[in-house]
């Protein structure tokens, strides 16, 4: 009686060890003081800005104690070497060019000896402020500076290079950029705000041939240029006489818009709408514009470009360096011979996708659940399916195991390679009306295609073929987000063109998350 | 467990030794430098004094031929080069006035301006840079500190001079404790502590289990991995010399002339000695062992280790993956067609979200000699850190459940007695 007594309470003492809560804590105090290092700065001189106003030159004497003798600059990270580039960053950051220009002229009143990047970020704080229009005066000190900078330093760093291209590109010695670039180049790839000042400055100088092989370069780094290379080629085009040349002008540009699928910002659309016979438009779903009475076209990949994509991801993604990282050869041959001997589906599964969409903990009466009730949707559509997967699907519960071998078409890569490759390729093999359904975006392995024309191709296509498993519904139906019918590219049906562009306001709900903001034109000749 | 207290006596009476705080800062010195030369036969063992004035010559003297030959290679040379380090040295300097976080002129060193010029992007330029700042600081405290400390003390000793005497360090105190500087314990030199490591090393050579470290992964990682990767194979080497049943370790694809070997050769100078308890080979284990033997271990495969096999040899992956974290050991293993196994992680441990589940080179030699010789996972996964994993805590609420049996206060299972005056 005692013991049975004893036993249960001790075994009551055990349960209550037993009651553990995990409390997951994630670790920080490494990056934390290296973050306030980095933010001491700009925090102490908007603090600095606060309490003293500026009117005087002798006002930055208290500016410059206030910092330097704080006593949260213990650690002496302003100092007197970065006292002035901290305060001219900090004008550039909050866009004050009047305190730039005016601690400029104190600093050459002091006989202080002003360092490089003062000179930079007072250039880069000018470019800020004349982007649209440059004063003659502004101009002239520019170029002074400039040169005084390039005789001052037999060599100069990237940093500096980068501001003195970005300024002269707004002068008339706009050309004498070009040189630098190449200096540039030379420990550093260009970053995209230098190539667009120089770039737009080639178009407001009509040197049309320059300033579109600029543009291809950047765009071969895979970088967009900035608006302001399509504003100013708006501006250069005005400049030109009216009538037909405006036309073929623009053509030139959509052109270009529609090649490398760029998406221009709201301030480009905004000058576009300028124009004649020009509406900014909602589309809806279906892509019908209601201005034009038009539908937007979607963008099929020519069988070229399909086979040219389908061999590049083969080559650069499966195989990639190394076969084994994701596979192994046996297996790869076993694929080939599989694909070989394969038809075309309508439906391409990705198993265990559609399996861990609810989570990775369900068990495998779930996922088999999930899979089965997709691919009885599908069949019920008489659509012939493929599915493919890890061989540990295999142990997945009978009842429904055997559902889906009887009605669809099964790859079951090893448990320790990597399926998806093998679903894309697949997608791509059984051509271009196939439809695939995962939720991956794929951006790992587009990133892998690395030529930024695969990459656009295979976007193109995976965004119209990807339909993406959200719920289900209460008679187990499966839902979808299914792709638009029609490609977010610059497009035309003859002389009407529509543009998308990128708006600010973002309110997609998930459900339609399609591009809706477009600029609809229609080019007179 | 003998040897354990004799390292302690060793270190204790090495300490008694030193008379002045002077010398035992040259003492720290040798003690790092001949930690890290696991067999030091080649240091006279007259006294330390002397020991150390060689090894700071010797120190001083390999570093100015490192510099002189990093000089050449990196300020001489072709035009191009010295060209770009001119950049890169004004690139710094205009990153300093615009405050980022990059160390003072001084502190940059020629090989530090050699990683610079080889470092692509302009970014990872800065990352560096901002690293070395990091070093520089921690530097500057410690310095810092240890002179404040040293005032304080003199302080002290100034305005007190009768205690002044008697505040001692600790090795001053045990040098003068007892008869006079004379002690009754023998004293243990390091080159016999050395010595008894070795002998179980010498010992594992002969009879002890294989574990192959593959060192053929120099080609994928950074010069910084690369770096990491030779203090951890340094440390391995360490980890598996003080434990009672070591490995025998063979070091595979080893390339004398890559940088992993020679950061490695650089943390253990005697390393390519014919009597040092290393082996290396430069060619695969494949070539050294039979095939069937073998067990990569890789975390990237599926299968996990049940029970330590005491005749398998295994194989440890030399890669410190950082950035690139393809499974590169998984693929070679699956390539040569040797059996894979990985850690049970998930079956003994539970496991805090943020940091991955990556074990460093030595955890890894460290958890393989305590499951070789306890068998008990869960004895032998204690080197794995402790904030990769999940705080447990027991729970307030229910700590506060109470039984729904009364329970007599006085139970024979209470432990806490508490005294009460009758």
């Amino acid at each position: 009686m005692f013991l049975s007594k004893l036993y249960s309470i001790n075994n009551f003492k055990y349960m209550n060890d037993l009651y553990y809560v995990i409390r997951r804590t994630a670790v920080y105090h490494s990056s934390q003081k290296n973050v306030s290092r980095k933010h001491i700065s700009s925090d102490l001189l908007e603090n600095a800005f606060d309490s003293i106003s500026v009117n005087k030159p002798t006002d930055w004497n208290d500016i410059h104690d206030f910092v330097l003798n704080h006593e949260e600059n213990k650690e002496n990270i302003c100092n007197k070497i970065n006292i002035d580039g901290l305060i001219m960053k900090w004008c550039v950051q909050n866009n004050k060019t009047s305190y730039a220009e005016s601690y400029i002229t104190y600093l050459r009143q002091s006989d202080k000896e002003i360092n490089l990047a003062t000179f930079g970020l007072y250039l880069r704080s000018i470019c800020q402020s004349n982007l649209v229009k440059l004063e003659p005066e502004k101009e002239t000190e520019i170029i002074q500076m400039c040169t005084d900078l390039k005789n001052g330093h037999p060599v100069l760093d990237s940093i500096t290079l980068e501001d003195i291209i970005c300024a002269l590109s707004l002068t008339h010695k706009w050309e004498d950029c070009i040189p630098l670039l190449e200096e540039v180049k030379l420990t550093k790839t260009i970053s995209t705000r230098a190539y667009s000042f120089v770039i737009s400055a080639a178009f407001l100088n009509n040197n049309e041939k320059l300033a579109w092989a600029l543009a291809n370069e950047l765009l071969e780094l895979d970088r967009e240029p900035l608006s302001m290379v399509y504003l100013s080629y708006l501006k250069s085009i005005k400049k030109l006489e009216k009538g037909g040349n405006i036309v073929e002008k623009l053509e030139i540009l959509f052109d270009f818009f529609k090649r490398n699928g760029l998406i221009c910002r709201e301030d480009v659309a905004k000058e576009l709408l300028l124009y004649r016979n020009t509406s900014n438009v909602l589309v809806k779903f279906s892509g019908f514009c209601n201005v034009c009475k038009t539908k937007l076209t979607k963008m099929e990949l020519t069988d070229d470009e399909f086979s040219e994509l389908k061999e590049v991801f083969l080559k650069n993604v499966i195989i990639g360096q190394d076969i084994f990282i994701k596979s192994d050869p046996l297996e790869m041959g076993q694929f080939k011979e599989f694909v070989t001997n394969l038809g075309k589906f309508d439906v391409i599964l990705d198993g265990l996708n559609i399996a861990y969409s609810v989570g990775t903990n369900k068990g495998t009466q779930v996922f088999s659940k999930l899979v089965a009730s997709v691919i009885s949707y599908f069949v019920q559509q008489k659509k012939s399916v493929l599915m493919l997967g890890r061989t540990h699907m295999n142990k997945w519960p009978k009842s429904n195991w055997n559902y889906i071998k009887n009605n669809c078409t099964i790859f079951l890569a090893k448990d320790i390679s990597q399926d998806d490759p093998y679903l894309l390729y697949c997608a791509l093999h059984s051509g271009p009306k196939t439809i695939i359904v995962t939720r991956d975006q794929m951006r790992g392995h587009r990133h892998l295609l690395k030529d930024r024309k695969y990459k656009m191709l295979f976007t193109k296509w995976l965004g119209q073929r990807q339909y993406e498993l959200l719920t289900f519904n209460k008679n187990d139906k499966p839902i979808f987000r299914i792709p638009p019918h029609f490609s977010t590219i610059a497009q035309n049906s003859e002389n009407i063109w529509h543009i998308p562009y990128k708006s600010q306001d973002k309110n997609n709900s998930i459900n339609d998350n399609y591009h809706k903001n477009w600029v609809c034109l229609k080019l007179e000749k | 467990m003998f040897l354990n207290r004799s390292i302690i006596g060793a270190t204790f009476l090495r300490s008694c030794l030193v008379k002045n705080s002077s010398t035992t800062k040259i003492c720290n010195k040798i003690k790092c430098s001949i930690e890290s030369r696991p067999f030091s036969a080649d240091i006279p063992k007259t006294s330390y004094e002397h020991t150390a004035e060689a090894i700071t010559n010797n120190e001083n003297n390999t570093t100015s031929e490192v510099s002189k030959s990093n000089n050449e290679s990196s300020k001489s040379g072709d035009r191009e080069l010295e060209h770009k380090l001119k950049v890169l040295m004004l690139e710094a300097e205009v990153l300093r006035q615009q405050g980022f976080l990059v160390p003072d002129e001084s502190y940059m060193k020629d090989d530090m301006w050699q990683h610079l010029v080889e470092l692509p992007t302009i970014s990872s330029r800065k990352k560096y840079l901002e690293f070395l700042f990091k070093l520089s600081k921690k530097q500057e405290h410690r310095k810092i500190k240890q002179v404040e400390k040293q005032k304080k003390l003199d302080e002290f000793r100034a305005t007190n001079p009768l205690e002044g005497l008697n505040v001692l360090t600790i090795e001053e105190h045990a040098s003068q404790y007892g008869l006079k500087y004379n002690n009754m314990f023998l004293r243990f030199y390091d080159t016999i502590i050395n010595r008894t490591y070795n002998h179980k090393l010498f010992q594992a050579m002969m009879f002890g289990q294989k574990l192959v470290i593959d060192c053929g992964y120099e080609q994928h990682m950074t010069k910084r991995e690369n770096s990491y990767c030779a203090k951890q194979l340094m440390l391995l080497f360490a980890e598996n010399r003080f434990h009672s049943d070591p490995f025998d370790i063979h070091y595979t694809n080893y390339n004398r002339n890559s940088d992993l070997a020679k950061l490695f050769h650089k943390s253990i100078p005697t390393l390519y000695n014919p009597e040092f308890p290393a082996n290396i080979h430069e060619n695969s284990y494949l070539n050294v062992f039979p095939k069937e033997k073998l067990i990569y271990l890789t975390p990237h495969c599926r299968e996990e280790m049940v029970s330590f096999d005491h005749e398998a040899i295994y194989i440890i992956g030399g890669i410190v993956d950082k950035i690139n974290n393809e499974p590169l050991s998984m693929a070679k293993a699956k390539r040569e067609g040797i059996k894979m196994l990985k850690f049970p992680l998930d079956k003994y441990l539970l496991w805090g979200s943020g940091s991955g589940k990556s074990l460093t080179l030595n955890q890894c030699v460290a958890v393989l000699l305590d499951i070789k010789k306890t068998g008990d996972w869960k004895y032998a996964l204690r080197h794995v850190p402790k904030r990769k994993l999940a705080e447990v805590i027991v729970d307030k609420h229910v700590s506060k459940f109470k039984p729904d049996f009364p329970v007599k206060k006085n139970n024979t299972y209470n432990t806490k007695k508490t005294w009460k005056p009758k």
